[in-house]
């Protein structure tokens, strides 16, 4: 059973399952978590396998020494994987053009590298005739696939909490050299070890580029990548910070998530948002927060007069860790009312089922983004609806969705728009902007409503209305449509368009959106 | 492969244009499994979460699964060889009639078991995938073992199957991703994948009736 073919079936693929983990993580990255990345990867990778398949049943029929045949080709595959640091973070910038290219080419190759050796392995360790001919090619399958569940674990559990996507294609590369060298071992044919020895004079050549702390290869594709101030990587994501004149833009998988500043008058995250829900109910006891960013407005929520308890679920620790390096915001880890619970927010609401809030403020994530759909449809914004007290209110950054809009009042009696966000209730909303007299500043001085720049809080504030939902959509004329959990229309239908132009022909024309001074 | 189907019209395939048959048929059955995954994916995150714990159960469980169902293909290809071919277009819809009732059921499982720990979670995860996922498995060993009486040869066998297998499912997760759910919604997306289930085991069906397989 545990033949050295076995063990071969097992580690090709260990290392290949492992590697669309590292893939899905470094094209996700560079193409902006979008669902198309994960697509992007899977039949690229999938494409990779079926060559490689292919190649090595050739081989099977025309090379006698396999053994031989899978040293050569497991150098290559060292090669390959050593080399994808150094190719991506050699070639890509920003306005490279040929950037699908370069990730397809790179995934199919060594994925089909890796595949090659799927057909020699189970030749090499079954029998072609006889009546355990199922049997013996059973149990190589089954040594690939012990490989194939570990590699998620190990390296999804293990080593992306620890080490940069470089590091881990670097071990990868290092792994493949291994299994070429008990290759080599096995063909008796010592020439072949040449084909080891110049994969490893490479794999040390490229080392020096590949193993350094911090973003590594991915650098290059991160957004501001010039100004970059933190970089967090674990396994949940990549947290990284930028740094403006008016605070460090943060910025989750790459793309936008909030901005490190809780000056009202400057107002560079537009807090006037969240001050407009304070202006919405009289005596808030209970704030519940669907993630948490920079905790920014969970800063600002503290202020909020009469607040007892401030539930915020968040489901990567590393911007727990990133709110501790802000003076400003750090004070919020220390405040007995807030309570951070690491889990995924539709997650967390299902397993609390009785809990009752005043307030629930989501400053989610973009619309298109891959899963974003899980926090904004029908189903889930009902399961939010459970969740509010009487006279409650809900506010969600619609990020310009009118289908976030649309969905909001399809859940509750009232829904409104205001700036790029949506409020609902189950009553008719009034800002009351002597409320805000109540309310602390996130630095504990009490608001002035005289004498303020028109662009902070209080200017703006003064001025705000919430325009109805359902005639802010009828008046756009725009075809928004309820989101639910079957649709997933933010993210596909109506979603952000990237990747080839014949591809984008195929798709359904994409929705407009509605900004921040609409 | 039109002018091989031409020839068996008038007389039983040769054994390669059979093999041809079979890969095709074993192309649309990868299509569909990898529709599956990428809708029942999707349907787990919204049931148990989208946290890296729940993506790697998820993950796991699918690969184990399939597994289980290697092991198992093996040793009842190896019981009953000259069934092959009809175990495969059993298994093809036992896979199409989990498919028509996953949407429902994986809803109706995340209801329940998403408040409970993340054992208790792996648990219902394994054992909701497992049927599906054992079939799955199952019907690379059955096939090869099928093919390799003709090429007595392993790595060709399982390579030619591999080969049509996977690129079945590159094709099935770049519609799927790319394509159709711009279009339609997750259940209408594995209907379709169970339509391609249904399709190939009534096309083998008919082909062993017809000694085309």
């Amino acid at each position: 059973m545990f033949s050295f073919p076995w063990w071969l079936s097992l580690s090709i693929g260990f290392l290949s399952l492992s590697e669309e983990i590292l893939w899905v993580r470094a094209a996700g990255f560079a193409f902006e978590t979008l669902p198309f990345a994960f697509a992007f990867v899977l039949a690229c990778y999938l494409i990779g396998i079926a060559l490689g398949a292919a190649y090595g049943k050739r081989l099977c029929a025309r090379v006698s020494n396999l053994y031989g045949a899978a040293a050569l080709v497991l150098a290559a595959a060292s090669v390959a994987d050593a080399s994808v640091p150094v190719l991506i973070g050699g070639l890509l910038h920003e306005n490279f053009q040929y950037k699908f290219l370069l990730f397809a080419l790179q995934i199919t190759v060594t994925a089909g590298l890796k595949s090659i050796l799927f057909p020699i392995a189970h030749h090499l360790g079954s029998v072609a005739q006889g009546t355990r001919v199922g049997r013996s090619v059973s149990r190589i399958y089954f040594g690939n696939i012990i490989g194939a569940t570990l590699g998620p674990l190990v390296t999804g559990f293990v080593a992306l909490d620890h080490l940069s996507v470089d590091e881990c294609f670097a071990l990868s590369a290092a792994a493949c050299l291994l299994l070429s060298m008990l290759c080599v071992l096995h063909s008796r044919n010592w020439r072949l070890i040449a084909a080891p020895a110049v994969a490893a004079a490479l794999l040390s050549t490229f080392s020096a580029r590949i193993v350094q702390p911090g973003p590594g290869a991915l650098r290059v594709v991160a957004v501001g990548n010039k100004y970059m101030t933190h970089w967090a990587s674990n396994r949940h994501g990549i947290v990284h910070t930028v740094k403006v004149n008016v605070g460090d833009y943060v910025f989750g998988g790459n793309v936008y998530d909030g901005i490190a500043a809780i000056d009202v008058n400057v107002n560079a995250n537009r807090l006037d948002r969240l001050y407009l829900l304070a202006l919405l109910h009289h005596q808030p006891k209970r704030v519940l927060s669907i993630g948490m960013s920079t905790g920014a407005w969970i800063r600002a929520v503290q202020g909020f007069a009469g607040v007892e308890t401030i539930d915020v679920v968040e489901i990567n620790p590393a911007y727990v860790d990133l709110t501790r390096q802000y003076p400003d915001l750090a004070p919020l880890l220390g405040d007995p009312r807030v309570h951070i619970h690491i889990d995924d927010g539709r997650r967390w609401l299902r397993r609390n089922p009785d809990l009752r809030y005043d307030l629930v403020i989501q400053n989610t994530t973009y619309h298109w983004r891959a899963n974003a759909d899980n926090l904004l449809s029908q189903e889930y914004l009902q399961n939010v609806k459970a969740h509010m007290a009487p006279g409650a209110v809900l506010t969600t950054n619609a990020t310009g969705s009118f289908d976030v809009l649309a969905t909001m009042a399809a859940v509750f009696p009232y829904a409104y728009r205001y700036a790029n966000f949506g409020y609902a209730s189950d009553h008719a909303l009034v800002p009351n902007l002597s409320l805000l007299l109540t309310l602390r500043r996130p630095d504990g001085e009490p608001f002035s409503l005289t004498n303020v720049p028109m662009t902070s809080v209080v200017g703006l504030l003064s001025v705000a209305k919430l325009q109805e939902a359902g005639p802010f959509i009828a008046s756009r004329n725009v075809d928004a449509r309820i989101i639910t959990d079957d649709n997933l229309v933010t993210e596909y239908r109506h979603g952000r368009r990237i990747g080839p132009r014949w591809l984008q022909a195929l798709q359904p024309a994409t929705a407009p959106e509605f900004g921040l001074d609409d | 492969m039109r002018r091989v189907n031409a020839g068996i019209d008038r007389q039983a395939a040769t054994p390669s244009a059979r093999n041809g048959y079979l890969a095709a048929l074993f192309f649309l059955s990868g299509m569909a499994a990898l529709i599956y995954q990428v809708c029942w994916q999707r349907l787990l995150f919204e049931a148990f979460g989208v946290d890296m714990e729940s993506v790697t159960i998820i993950v796991s469980t699918f690969m184990l699964g399939l597994g289980i169902g290697a092991l198992l293909g093996g040793e009842v290809a190896d019981r009953l060889p000259g069934q092959t071919l009809t175990l495969f277009a059993a298994i093809e819809l036992c896979i199409a009639a989990f498919g028509i009732c996953s949407p429902w059921l994986i809803h109706a499982t995340g209801a329940v078991a998403a408040r409970n720990s993340l054992v208790t979670i792996a648990a219902v995860n394994f054992l909701l995938l497992l049927f599906p996922t054992t079939l799955m498995g199952a019907t690379l060993p059955i096939l090869v073992t099928h093919v390799v009486r003709h090429y007595r040869n392993v790595g060709v066998s399982i390579g030619l199957l591999y080969f049509a297998n996977t690129l079945g499912a590159a094709l099935g997760a770049a519609l799927t991703g790319m394509l159709v759910l711009y279009y339609f919604g997750l259940s209408t997306t594995i209907y379709f994948a169970a339509f391609l289930n249904v399709l190939v085991s009534v096309t083998v069906w008919t082909g062993l009736r017809n000694r085309r397989v």
